[in-house]
């Protein structure tokens, strides 16, 4: 099984690949702005919680 | 205007920089009374920051010009793709700091370094590698500083109106006041304050653009799509922004040295947790306002003027606050690498040949701030290019040395010849191909750095594979 820290950095990877999906496309937008922009700005934020999950606390 | 009278928006902007810079030389002075006068004490604030301040002072050590002046002016010119090469990539590098930077504290604490160097000298038992990093982070991080110096007193000058020159000097020597006087205690909590000012003014400026901008015209529906207007964000040149970051920015010597600053392991996880959503509230509005610039001053002779310009139709008092996040974002930067310079000069070299006490050992670090500040203020009087590629420039030069931090960490079998035939390579041909020794048609659009240390990297395994590995170094866990 992997590590936490392995699922998080695995993850990231895929957010990463997210990111670019549709970004050759300027269409469609909302309010202007391309959905590929929309798209990997909230992706990022998904980092929050799968960081969280796999860094978890470490002894001091 | 009359004669002689002073314009009200000037006035606003000009009291806003004052207050500010005010601020910043009071933090100097706290800190110079609150600081040990040993060098643990003046170059890593006495190894004992917390989550949230490491991750503040990280984030406005890395976010410098290149990101309030250069990332609009890149937009302006090339379309968003810029979001996905640095914006992107600098989010990723929470879980890098997490793992890389975690590993770099336990092993700074163990063996107590206190520059990036030390760690290429302990690990690969190489006092030669110690000098080749500290030797490049020096040759790459001088004009560096010097970017922040030009970024700031241009856009002064355009906003206020004074000539560029006198606002360098005040630019620099404000600087150089408070890292004298507080050191790196001084910088981080000013990088605290700048990093809160910076994300404000960013997220402030973009709020009060959404209402100005009309629908984006037809013709510029290059500029929100890859590879861009101009071609610029072709699969390739994406993904060797993308490696160039997450090989660079962990090299930075200002990045790496605050790694070391960490008071605990729990402080990595709230920096994880923490960097992500910051840097969106930075990048992802800088790009929006290099495209909506583009709509709004289609005509600009120098795309780094669109940040300036921007900041010129905002309300008043919100274009001095944001004005005020842009000298934020690149003091932080500047400072922090002139602390760290100084910390590589005086304990990679000086050091190394003179003993001196504790006291005499910071005296001398405050001596070579000073010199390294006067040798990037004599560059910022005659810039010498453009901002961003300047930065690309320095980029490359922190990233060459990225493999060997990998192996050093992660790979038992690295040898001390594997690590030395491999650093050298990389170095060598990086330098080789941004100098123009090398033909830039075998770079096949690649950018040097990333070919370079490929073949490193290869050789260092190679290498490494043939002769007896390093033995007897605990290089911690996760």
């Amino acid at each position: 099984m992997p590590s936490r820290l392995t699922l998080a950095v695995l993850v990231s990877g895929l957010v990463w690949l997210l990111t670019l999906w549709g970004s050759t496309s300027p269409q469609p937008t909302w309010l202007g702005i391309p959905i590929w922009y929309w798209r990997a700005g909230g992706l990022l934020l998904l980092l929050i919680p799968v960081n969280a999950y796999g860094v978890g606390r470490r002894e001091p | 205007m009359e004669s002689g009278a002073v314009n009200p928006e000037t006035l606003i902007s000009l009291t806003a920089v004052g207050s500010y810079l005010l601020l910043l030389a009071g933090i100097g002075l706290w800190s110079f009374r609150h600081s040990g006068r040993d060098p643990v004490s003046y170059f890593l604030a006495d190894r004992g920051l917390q989550g949230l301040v490491l991750t503040l002072t990280l984030l406005a050590t890395l976010l410098s010009a290149f990101t309030f002046i250069g990332i609009p002016a890149d937009a302006y010119t090339h379309g968003l793709g810029i979001f996905l090469g640095v914006g992107v990539t600098d989010a990723l590098l929470g879980i890098v700091f997490a793992t890389v930077g975690y590993r770099l504290w336990q092993l700074g604490r163990q063996q107590g370094l206190i520059t990036p160097s030390e760690f290429f000298a302990w690990r690969f038992q190489s006092p030669l590698l110690g000098w080749l990093y500290s030797l490049s982070a020096l040759l790459f991080t001088a004009p560096y500083i010097s970017i922040q110096i030009i970024a700031g007193a241009r856009t002064l000058s355009t906003l206020l109106g004074i000539p560029y020159l006198p606002l360098a000097v005040v630019l620099a020597v404000v600087i150089l006041l408070y890292v004298l006087l507080g050191g790196s205690r001084a910088v981080v909590w000013t990088d605290v304050v700048q990093g809160v000012i910076l994300v404000l003014g960013m997220v402030l400026a973009c709020g009060a653009l959404v209402g100005r901008i009309p629908e984006i015209p037809g013709e510029l529906r290059p500029w929100l799509s890859l590879p861009g207007p101009t071609g610029r964000w072709t699969w390739q040149g994406l993904i060797s922004y993308q490696l160039l970051i997450v090989m660079a920015v962990p090299l930075f010597p200002q990045i790496f040295q605050r790694f070391y600053m960490a008071r605990g392991a729990e402080v990595f996880r709230t920096m994880a947790v923490a960097w992500p959503g910051l840097i969106v509230l930075v990048f992802f509005p800088a790009t929006l306002i290099g495209v909506w610039g583009r709509v709004l001053f289609p005509d600009l002779q120098r795309a780094e003027l669109v940040m300036p310009q921007v900041l010129q139709i905002l309300p008043s008092g919100l274009g001095a606050v944001v004005m005020v996040a842009a000298l934020a974002a690149l003091m932080s930067t500047a400072d922090s690498q002139l602390l760290t310079t100084s910390s590589l000069v005086t304990q990679d070299w000086i050091r190394k040949w003179v003993s001196l006490a504790p006291e005499q050992e910071r005296r001398l670090g405050q001596g070579v701030v000073v010199v390294i500040g006067v040798i990037s203020f004599a560059i910022a009087v005659n810039p010498p290019g453009l901002i961003v590629e300047m930065a690309t420039w320095s980029f490359q030069g922190s990233a060459m040395l990225f493999p060997l931090v990998i192996a050093g960490l992660y790979w038992p079998r690295v040898s001390r010849a594997g690590a030395v035939a491999g650093g050298f390579v990389s170095s060598a041909l990086t330098l080789a191909w941004l100098s123009g020794i090398l033909p830039q048609t075998w770079l096949g659009g690649w950018l040097p750095v990333i070919p370079a240390t490929l073949i490193g990297t290869a050789i260092l395994i190679v290498v490494s594979l043939l002769t007896p590995p390093l033995v007897g170094q605990n290089l911690g866990q996760e």
